[in-house]
């Protein structure tokens, strides 16, 4: 699972990194001053270090909780984010995490307790309700039978009715949900790209099916659950693989009906959907560290410092995977990210 | 030398040199000076630098400018020597998960890219220590080769592997040139899993970063700038990316103007033909 962990030597006593060690008596065990000495250090490829990633055990410094970028999520509520993990146990080739950090290595900030301290300051400072998101950085559920996410944050929030967390995620790793109350302040939002889609850039994440699943035994547990139709790439070119060549809406038609067989529309919390679209600085990171990918020899354009793919009849397009959309859920349900 | 992606062997001393030369079939490059260089058929490089960190750091430099004379793409790096440990046996190899400079409190942290190794901290002293005082491998050249290596290779690429000639019950009074040899003879089985490990990962690296010849062929016939030398490389990149390398042989047959216009007819085409 982890190539070697790295302990900071501040949180290396601590009860909850004694726990995690415990689980990994064979894994090469390394202590480190801070954990900035091997994640944020020159002269590591991230490509490469992707085979062979390492688990970095640390205590967080300074803000814990920031407010969450432009466009993304689902109220127009307070929305902050907070990261108690940087990087992700999968390898979305679309992901903006390659070209925002220099290292592959997964770092796991401990002091959870200080997490939940900050969003605690957060919330007594909002007059009306928020919403914090989790998983901007990792996947939150992917490392949680490692982590014990859920089992510190899902209470957390449960004490705060007014303010909702979204995990976003695409894991199935639901044990520790299923084992807890859902609370009706929490959201476990899942991703999907089609088939053809998630094949070809979807690098370690579980199959469709085996999230649909997941994501329908939390629906039936009582947790709410989200779809996050997202990213969206349009090209038709990413489906022709052999005989079942489809478009893109043909592709998403089946991705739609695959979801709403095992997922009931009528409960869920929200659906979404966002096209591809990554920061500047971090595309060109991205692009250096895969010059090969055709994804990336794309036509691209930049629209306020965002890089997108650029697509023949956009809005048509989009609007036309909307009314797709719309055939399953009704509309209230639905935004469309920034 | 075929077309392997290297390694780079960095040894201290020509008496641990001397096994992994006759394992690997290396020949002494006689071009090669000051330091003694050995290569062979499956692009390892063997270099012996000198006793301690500065004579490893400068000869890993050394070979490293050397070597881009010759070829230009990146290789593995690899520092083998003997170390004495407070707490392994004699014979037992040890893969560097952290390497401390005692004399500066540096520290290094080579990747760990390789399971199925004994993997521990590595202490490069000045003078040999013989008390060991930690559960450590003290050796007296890993820091100095690692802090070159990095100026070389990426940290997945560079990696230690030391092999215990001495602890507190067997003295390093007792190790001669026989014993030197069983010592390195007896771990070339996993020095040889390393080595085809950090070969398999330079191959990667080489694979996914270097440059299509077509960038240099292209360039040629134009005489790019700076800013048009990356326009048309990331332009390469785009057309073997999309699978469409053999469009770029009608633009080598052709004669252009400039590298403006170059640039500017290589974005059009990508463009009319799709490009997305």
């Amino acid at each position: 699972m982890f190539s070697a962990i790295y302990i900071e030597e501040e949180v290396a006593d601590t009860a909850r990194v004694e726990s995690i060690l415990q689980k990994f008596p064979d894994i090469p065990q390394i202590r480190c001053e801070r954990y900035a000495e091997i994640f944020n250090r020159k002269a590591q490829n991230f490509r490469l270090q992707k085979r062979a990633p390492a688990l970095i055990l640390a205590k967080k410094y300074g803000k814990l909780v920031l407010p969450a970028p432009a466009g993304y999520g689902f109220d127009a509520s307070a929305s902050y984010y907070f990261s108690h993990m940087l990087n992700c146990v999968y390898d979305c080739r679309y992901c903006f995490l390659q070209g925002m950090y220099r290292s592959a290595n997964y770092v796991l900030f401990t002091n959870y307790e200080d997490f939940g301290a900050a969003i605690d300051d957060v919330i007594a400072q909002s007059s009306g309700s928020s919403v914090f998101y989790s998983g901007y950085d990792c996947d939150s559920l992917a490392l949680d039978p490692v982590s014990n996410f859920c089992r510190f944050f899902i209470p957390e929030f449960s004490r705060h009715p007014q303010a909702t967390l979204e995990v976003r995620t695409k894991s199935t790793q639901i044990r520790h949900l299923l084992e807890m109350q859902p609370i009706p302040n929490c959201v476990i939002a899942m991703s999907f790209t089609p088939e053809g889609a998630a094949a070809r850039w979807e690098h370690k994440v579980p199959a469709i099916g085996k999230r649909i699943e997941a994501l329908g035994k939390l629906q039936k547990a009582g947790w709410k659950v989200a779809l996050r139709f997202e990213p969206i790439i349009f090209g038709s070119e990413i489906f022709e693989a052999g005989a079942k060549a489809i478009d893109t809406l043909a592709a998403y038609r089946q991705l739609f009906i695959e979801v709403f067989e095992k997922i009931d529309p009528s409960t869920v919390h929200s659906v979404s959907t966002g096209l591809f679209r990554v920061p500047l600085s971090y595309y060109k990171n991205i692009v250096k560290l895969y010059p090969d990918e055709a994804l990336f020899a794309r036509q691209t354009e930049t629209r306020q410092g965002l890089v997108l793919f650029s697509i023949d009849r956009e809005s048509e397009q989009l609007e036309a995977l909307e009314k797709l959309l719309f055939g399953f859920i009704n509309r209230q349900q639905y935004y469309r990210c920034a | 030398m075929t077309h392997r992606s290297g390694v780079n062997l960095v040894v201290a001393h020509a008496l641990e040199a001397k096994p992994l030369i006759g394992f690997f079939r290396l020949r002494r490059q006689l071009t090669a000076k000051p330091y003694p260089i050995y290569g062979g058929e499956e692009g390892i490089c063997l270099i012996v630098s000198g006793l301690g960190r500065k004579a490893a750091a400068a000869a890993t430099l050394h070979l490293g400018k050397w070597q881009a004379q010759q070829m230009g793409a990146v290789s593995g790096w690899l520092n083998i020597g003997i170390a004495g440990h407070q707490k392994l046996a004699i014979g037992e190899g040890i893969l560097a998960h952290k390497i401390i400079e005692r004399a500066s409190s540096s520290c290094f942290y080579p990747s760990q890219m390789f399971s199925g190794f004994h993997t521990g901290d590595v202490i490069s002293v000045d003078a040999p220590e013989l008390n060991y005082p930690e559960n450590a491998a003290y050796e007296m050249e890993a820091s100095g080769f690692y802090a070159s290596a990095m100026r070389l290779a990426n940290t997945e690429l560079a990696q230690v592997y030391k092999i215990i000639s001495d602890n507190p019950f067997n003295s390093i009074e007792k190790i001669d040139a026989r014993f030197v040899s069983d010592c390195m003879s007896g771990q070339i089985d996993q020095i040889q899993r390393l080595v085809s490990g950090l070969q398999e990962l330079a191959e990667v690296y080489n694979d996914a970063y270097q440059l299509p010849e077509a960038v240099m062929q292209l360039g040629s016939k134009v005489n790019p700038t700076v800013t048009q030398q990356l326009q048309l490389k990331r332009l390469v990149q785009r057309y073997h990316a999309l699978n469409r390398s053999d469009e770029l042989n009608d633009f080598l047959k052709k004669s252009f103007n400039s590298a403006r216009q170059l640039i500017a007819e290589l974005e059009l085409n990508m463009r009319q033909s799709g490009g997305r």
